[in-house]
């Protein structure tokens, strides 16, 4: 089909149509706009067309574009279409030798927005990181704001993970990682863009869930620095070895300025354990335990443990004062239990 | 306040467990070998423990050299026991 276009001359409102044929007897009959169904993103066209709908040409045509009826101001053949915005109503009127005629009505579209580029970061993620995309070249020709749909995407298979990140557990070393991106506008969604690939690398192990038993302990217990093996160790299933160090008030034990001084021992993880010989009421003891995966060591898992002052050993002596009370019988702080006593150590002299 | 006074006499020192309670009607128990609560208290003479309601040690006053004629250390062992009453 063989398009006509009506352009501009010098500013005014009369237009020549290259190739014209000259002047008298316009075959005019109607005009049109193109696109018919336009969008916020289209430029507008008027078309002269014949009695057959066949565009031809014409000369000394003035041209009125019309927005929701009003004239817009705009005179040329083209019109931009950042002039233009979603549900208005263009129409034009062009009068051609004395005659004019008026297209029918386009009504605005929406535009779909688009982005240009999905990146993932980091380039090169372990297993045990958040992986996170960049998105860069929204345009929304109408304004509307950001809103994007993620489809995260392993190996070729859907995550089901439809956020902007994916966190550590839903992928593992070797898995190879892709993100498609939809931008959207309340209207309609753009084209998807799909991220390159990137491979999953070794993620550290987990910090280790730790805690200290007895949880309220006294200067008379070991302290047992414990692993909860029912957590997950490490992101990519491989097996763990764990180092436990040990603090009392922030100081190592041992102290390593004095070799040969007492240790921990073990009870189940090589020094997990610190002998209540070493502990004192008021210490506070603070086990830290770093897995390793083989390859690099995770971040640490602490517990801490308060020897707080508790009720004094038990004993029962018998009371020899033969105008006490108790005279005779067997005494024992456990009987003195819910209230105040006072107990005084001295020499019969 | 609801507080009891006991004493604890020390191992060897039995001979002089008479003439301590003469006339005195505070319990007074007798440490034993099998039951060394000096020991396992790691107490020193002539301290004074003093215990809450759950047999916590709130304070430990020693009476050699703050005698309780001395109204500050008579108010101080005071405090222990008024202490030990307000957990």
């Amino acid at each position: 089909m063989r398009m006509q276009q009506l352009t501009a001359v010098l500013g005014l409102f009369v237009v020549a149509l290259a190739g014209c044929p000259g002047a008298g007897g316009s075959l005019v009959e109607a005009v049109r706009i193109e696109p018919a169904a336009p969008t916020s993103s289209d430029p507008l066209t008027v078309v002269t067309v014949d009695a057959d709908g066949q565009p031809v040409t014409a000369t000394g045509v003035t041209i009125t574009w019309r927005v929701d009826g009003v004239p817009a101001g705009a005179i040329s053949s083209v019109l931009n279409a950042a002039a233009t915005s979603r549900d208005q109503v263009w129409d034009v009127v062009v009068e051609v030798e004395g005659v004019s005629h008026t297209s029918a009505p386009v009504t605005i579209g929406n535009s779909p927005p688009s982005i240009s580029e999905v990146q993932i970061t980091p380039a090169e993620p372990g297993s045990d990181e958040t992986i996170e995309l960049l998105v860069a070249g929204w345009t929304d020709a109408d304004g509307d704001p950001q809103d994007l749909d993620y489809q995260w995407s392993a190996n070729g298979e859907p995550l089901g993970v439809v956020g902007g990140q994916l966190g550590p557990g839903f992928v593992v070393r070797g898995d190879e990682v892709s993100v498609t991106v939809t931008p959207l506008d309340p209207f309609s969604q753009g084209a998807p863009v799909t991220s390159s690939v990137v491979v999953v690398g070794n993620g550290a192990p987990y910090a280790p869930s730790v805690s200290v038993t007895p949880s309220e302990p006294s200067d008379q217990d070991d302290l047992v620095c414990v692993v909860d093996a029912t957590a997950t160790a490490d992101p990519d299933g491989d097996a763990v070895s764990y180092v436990v160090s040990w603090a009392v008030d922030g100081a190592p034990f041992p102290d390593p300025e004095t070799p040969g001084g007492p240790e921990p021992v073990t009870t189940t993880l090589t020094g997990d354990t610190v002998p209540a010989s070493e502990t004192q009421v008021g210490d506070n003891w603070t086990c830290r335990v770093v897995a390793n995966d083989g390859t690099e060591d995770g971040p640490d898992g602490q517990a801490s443990a308060y020897l707080a002052a508790g009720p004094v050993a038990d004993f029962s002596l018998d009371d020899v004062n033969v105008t006490s009370p108790t005279s005779g019988l067997a005494v024992s702080p456990r009987d003195y239990l819910q209230k105040v006593s006072g107990w005084y150590f001295g020499h019969a002299t | 306040m609801d507080a009891t006074i006991l004493g604890v006499n020390d191992i060897g020192f039995e001979s002089g467990n008479e003439d301590i309670t003469d006339g005195r009607d505070l319990p007074w128990l007798q440490a034993t070998t099998d039951e060394d609560v000096w020991q396992d208290w790691g107490v020193t003479y002539r301290d004074v423990w003093v215990l809450d309601a759950e047999n916590v040690p709130v304070g430990v006053f020693n009476v050699t050299g703050n005698s309780l004629a001395d109204a500050a250390n008579y108010d101080a062992l005071k405090q222990l026991f008024l202490d030990a009453a307000a957990r």
